[in-house]
């Protein structure tokens, strides 16, 4: 038995020895740090033979990519780009991610979470983007802002192309029955006391005065709200431990188990879950009163074919814990990752193209919501591609203006130690507060506990 | 003479088997054992062949105090118990019901086969409203029975499980009932006239001729059910992502977390193989118990 | 065959005999277990019956709780938006067919002739090699993904209907359903063909194969179930639009706003037709038994 087992692990390891001899020729992360090898592509003194860039992004092309490949293509005759598209779920960034490691597939690839850019930089899947910008004399800092880019290792791997807004949509056909203003600056309390205004009826046509989300969730949500008392990292403390401590994190359960369990004006969560209920149709079909969910909604507004409705959405700020919290964001700020794959081998090309897509070239976006991070995009103009043809109809345009908060300094985390296994340890505990078997004390007590122990494990 | 001619057999059996041997060496079991070597390694895979660590034992030993595994294990062990014996009665009685005496026959067998081929999500919410603890139809009925305090179903920690099991049940018997229906077809039709002639009954011939002819079939779905059973996943992640809690949490669900979002493959790997030697025993056991109730 | 239509005409005399005391008996019998079945087999088409519904509906009366089985305003445009709209799904529906048809063929030949060597001759390390066989089964996938990239990429298949179409062959799936079946297949019939000079290979073409039609259907609706549902392997194995299968142009219909449920279940609907086609077709075996007074035990 011990001589068989022996045998299969040599076996094993003999395969792979085979398969990592083969695949050595790949390109790696570390060769040359990035600096711009010449390429026989550069200077388009071939144009009979252009360049083929393999662009991944997540949006579905009809929403704005096929229209940035066009205009790219038809400028650019020497490097002609292919969107491939993958859906931004688990599996689909797994997809994203195996690509990365084959040659050839991808060139250009955009990440749309801070912890996941973090874990393919770390892992050498982008290529450092520094010689590129000296050599281009590319201002990042004047172009993105102060806080746009996250370095590591004091390298730069992406350049952020939008700012994903975070705000809760009213109706405001139903805020002008319960003759309640548009909120500008309001806390937690005060929407609770305008979703109970908010809500009427009982069973089936029963209007929900609030809903958080699209689909339940309890860190995405969890995370925007407490980033307002405690600012960037809120997970963490600075001696490298969980910071569940933190009253905010408490306090946001206690706000949702109000919502739900005790006024009843917010779906119960196990039951929207179970059902699938989906925010977006609550919202637009006027059984939800308020929404919390921001840019992903915009799109749909305008859509009067698959989701017709009359009324103007209005939109507020998300909520503050405290009247003096400090930040005003919340959810707000930097997304949309634009990096280059380290196996590429049409980095000169690539970057060619992801320096013009993340500042003139993704306005075919902004239509579907996506706010340049260009700060030389005209905020007019953003706001009136947004909105669309008809904006005094649908949208209550001067709040929409506000709630963009083109103006404020957004919150940027730097730290994502064990991110996904604490995102695990608050929805279960979040989720088992939410359905009343535990109370919000002990469940900000377990997931502290669970968190710390991570955190050590994975030190 | 003898020899010889055992040489031959033994010959055209691997000529048999050969295409299905070198498709699987390669294609499967390579991967396997790939797979096996990553366990007593730290790996995460987007680091491509490079990046590997050797642990030793480490993946093997940490699982234990890991509750997230034993939390999923112990839901698996319950599921397959379960499910399994439950899907086979089933679905066994089932594909007899419509061998012999029912009107309609097409369209029901066609219709029992439809969750298996539905769309998963269109499962997963159609039995979401029937769940719904206070507005759902399943609570309803128990209310009219006089239950006041009726399960929350998906909505608790104590329910969420079997509510999980009772639909995967449900989902599965039309794929066992067409493997009975095909092992039905191959029962020679002479032996049931034969016992009819000794005098046997409905009941007799059930468990004189059908059950006996059947077991070789029988046993087939009792090893894949548990092998599929103990890879549950679709249901899982669709209903419930393992929540409340880790309460409907199993370990090919974990495991696909670990590897993928924590990306941990080495210790996903070594998961799995403690999840393969389990199915391997529990198949082994069947293995050997087969003597005593398969006919061959 | 003459066994067969006996049978059919037993049956339809049945109930048109005169109902003497036994035969009414068995009418009430039969009738009863009609309604148990025909209740349980209209719970599973709920799923399905949603999926119509929804197909036709609005997106924005997907989710109206209670369900409304009946859509408000059918939406037939649904179905003309994901058979002729920008994402149309024929070129899906084409590679679908390829891939699975050509998946089903290899594996129905590969089984059965790797079920007939496990079953029908005896050789040292049969029983080995089908336990290490079975053992494949139980590793879970999820685990197996990234070794399989790896050897796919290496092999040159990556991004190709091969690296579906060739794994999908070997299953060990099927060469244990088929053994099972062969195991039960007395020993007199082949022996019977080895007097008369017949070899392994014809046995097993003219004899066993014959025979295990019921079995053999059962895998090909099944495995083309399976291999027409297949996410995962597609997902990371294809990049091409041009080479994707229905599956993942289902997930054409997500995006980060949510899942437009509507047009999904229009593309839903529309990709389970071939297999309930292929039910159909293939149902007339689970009727019409094959097995004959031909084979005796």
């Amino acid at each position: 038995m011990n001589y068989k087992a022996m045998s299969w692990v040599l076996t094993g390891s003999l395969l792979m020895a085979m398969l990592t001899g083969c695949s050595g020729g790949q390109p790696q992360a570390d060769k040359g740090k990035g600096a711009p090898a010449a390429s026989p592509a550069e200077g388009g003194n071939k144009p009979q033979e252009p360049v083929t860039i393999n662009f991944w992004g997540a949006i579905p092309e009809e929403s704005g990519p096929a229209k940035v490949v066009e205009n790219w293509n038809k400028a650019n005759p020497d490097i002609k780009v292919n969107y491939k598209r993958f859906v931004n779920d688990e599996a689909g960034n797994t997809k994203l991610e195996t690509a990365l490691l084959a040659n050839g597939e991808v060139d250009v690839f955009i990440s749309y979470r801070a912890d996941k850019v973090m874990k393919r930089i770390d892992s050498g899947m982008a290529e450092p983007l520094d010689a590129y910008i000296q050599k281009d004399n590319f201002n990042v800092e004047e172009n993105f802002g102060k806080q746009s880019i996250v370095k590591v290792k004091n390298q730069t791997y992406y350049i952020p192309a939008i700012i994903l807004n975070d705000f809760v949509t009213l109706n405001k056909k139903y805020l002008d029955d319960a003759k309640l203003p548009i909120p500008k600056d309001w806390t937690w309390e005060d929407y609770k006391d305008y979703a109970q205004k908010l809500s009427k009826g009982e069973g089936a046509n029963k209007i929900w005065g609030s809903m958080v989300g699209n689909v339940p969730k309890v860190y995405e949500w969890m995370d925007k709200a407490v980033k307002m008392p405690i600012g960037p990292d809120a997970f963490y403390t600075s001696d490298g431990k969980s910071n569940f401590e933190h009253p905010a994190f408490k306090k946001y359960l206690d706000d949702q188990i109000d919502l739900q369990n005790k006024l009843k004006v917010q779906p119960n969560f196990a039951e929207a879950k179970a059902t699938k209920m989906d925010g977006n149709q609550m919202f637009l079909s006027g059984k939800a009163a308020m929404f919390w969910q921001g840019t992903a909604v915009l799109r749909n507004i305008k859509n009067l074919k698959d989701y017709p409705h009359d009324f103007v959405t209005a939109f507020a700020p998300v909520p503050k814990q405290n009247k003096d919290d400090k930040y005003v964001t919340a959810g707000t700020g930097y997304l949309d990752f634009v990096s280059i794959n380290s196996r590429s081998k049409v980095k000169d090309a690539a970057w060619k193209f992801v320096k013009w897509y993340v500042t003139e070239g993704n306005e075919p976006m902004i239509q579907g919501g996506r706010v340049p991070a260009w700060k030389k995009a005209d905020p007019d103009k953003v706001v009136s591609l947004i909105l669309g043809d008809n904006p005094e109809k649908l949208f209550d345009v001067p709040s929409f203006k506000s709630a963009l908060m083109l103006d404020k300094e957004f919150i940027v985390d730097t730290k994502f130690n064990s991110s996904p296994e604490i995102q695990k340890i608050v929805e279960e505990e979040g989720e088992r507060a939410f359905i009343g078997e535990q109370s919000s004390e002990q469940a900000v007590k377990n997931m502290k506990k669970r968190a710390d122990e991570v955190l050590a494990k994975n030190k | 003479m003898k020899l010889k001619h055992q040489q031959a057999e033994t010959l055209s059996g691997w000529l048999f088997i050969l295409p299905s041997v070198v498709g699987f060496s390669i294609l499967t079991i390579l991967p396997i054992l790939f797979s096996m070597v990553i366990s007593f390694t730290e790996w995460n895979f987007l680091k491509g062949l490079s990046g590997f660590r050797f642990v030793g034992l480490g993946n093997f030993l940490k699982m234990w105090s890991d509750r997230w595994f034993t939390d999923s294990l112990k839901n698996n062990v319950l599921f397959t118990a379960v499910t399994v014996p439950f899907t086979m009665v089933l679905s066994l009685l089932t594909a007899i019901g419509l061998n012999r005496g029912v009107f309609f026959k097409n369209p029901i067998r066609l219709m029992i086969f439809m969750p298996y081929i539905s769309s998963i999500v269109a499962i997963s919410i159609v039995w979401g409203v029937l769940y719904n603890p206070s507005q759902g139809p399943i609570n309803g009925f128990l209310h009219g029975i006089g239950i006041s305090d009726p399960p929350k179903w998906l909505a608790s920690s104590t329910w969420a499980l079997p509510s999980i099991i009772i639909m995967s049940i449900w989902a599965n018997i039309g794929y066992n009932m067409i493997i009975y229906l095909a092992g039905l077809q191959n029962i020679p039709k002479d032996l049931y006239e034969a016992a009819k002639i000794d005098g046997a009954g409905p009941a007799a011939c059930f468990f004189n001729v059908t059950l006996p002819m059947l077991s070789p079939t029988s046993f087939f779905v009792l090893i894949t059910s548990i092998i599929h059973s103990f890879q549950v996943f679709g249901a899982v992640f669709i209903m419930t992502q393992g929540g409340p809690g880790s309460s409907t949490s199993v370990l090919t669900y974990y495991i696909y977390q670990v590897g993928f979002s924590f990306y941990d493959m080495g210790y996903a790997s070594a998961m799995a193989w403690i999840l393969f030697l389990i199915i391997l025993s529990v198949t082994l056991l069947q293995w050997q118990g087969q003597k005593k109730w398969v006919n061959y | 065959m003459e066994a067969r239509v006996q049978t059919s005409k037993r049956e339809r005399i049945k109930p048109k005999e005169a109902m003497s005391p036994r035969s009414m008996q068995d009418f009430v019998w039969k009738l009863i277990l009609t309604v148990i079945l025909l209740a349980f087999a209209i719970s599973m088409v709920l799923p399905f019956l949603w999926m119509i519904s929804t197909s036709l509906k609005k997106p924005i009366e997907v989710f109206a709780y209670p369900i409304q089985w009946i859509p408000h305003t059918f939406q037939w445009d649904n179905y003309k938006e994901v058979w002729s709209g920008p994402r149309s799904f024929w070129i899906y529906y084409w590679n679908s067919i390829k891939v699975t048809g050509l998946t089903v063929i290899g594996t129905v030949m590969v089984s059965s002739a790797a079920a007939y060597g496990f079953s029908r001759i005896r050789f040292k390390g049969r029983d080995t090699v089908f336990m290490i066989f079975l053992a494949t089964m139980m590793v879970p996938d999820q685990v197996t993904l990234i070794p399989r990239f790896i050897l796919f990429n290496y092999l040159g298949i990556y991004n190709t209907h091969l690296s579906l179409i060739i794994p999908g062959i070997f299953t060990a799936f099927g060469t244990f359903l088929m053994r099972q079946f062969y195991m039960t297949v007395p020993n007199e019939l082949s022996e019977a063909a080895r007097m008369e000079g017949a070899n392994h290979f014809r046995i097993w073409l003219k004899i066993l194969v014959p025979l295990s039609k019921p079995t053999l259907v059962s895998l090909v609706i099944l495995s083309f179930t399976w291999n027409w549902n297949e996410f995962v392997n597609p997902l990371v194995f294809l990049n091409k639009k041009e080479l994707f299968t229905v599956p993942l142009g289902l997930t054409n219909f997500i995006d980060e706003a949510g899942t437009e449920y509507s047009l999904m279940m229009t593309a839903a609907v529309s990709s389970i037709l071939p297999v309930i086609v292929l039910f159909l077709a293939c149902q007339r075996w689970f009727i019409e038994g094959v097995v004959s007074s031909g084979v005796k035990g």
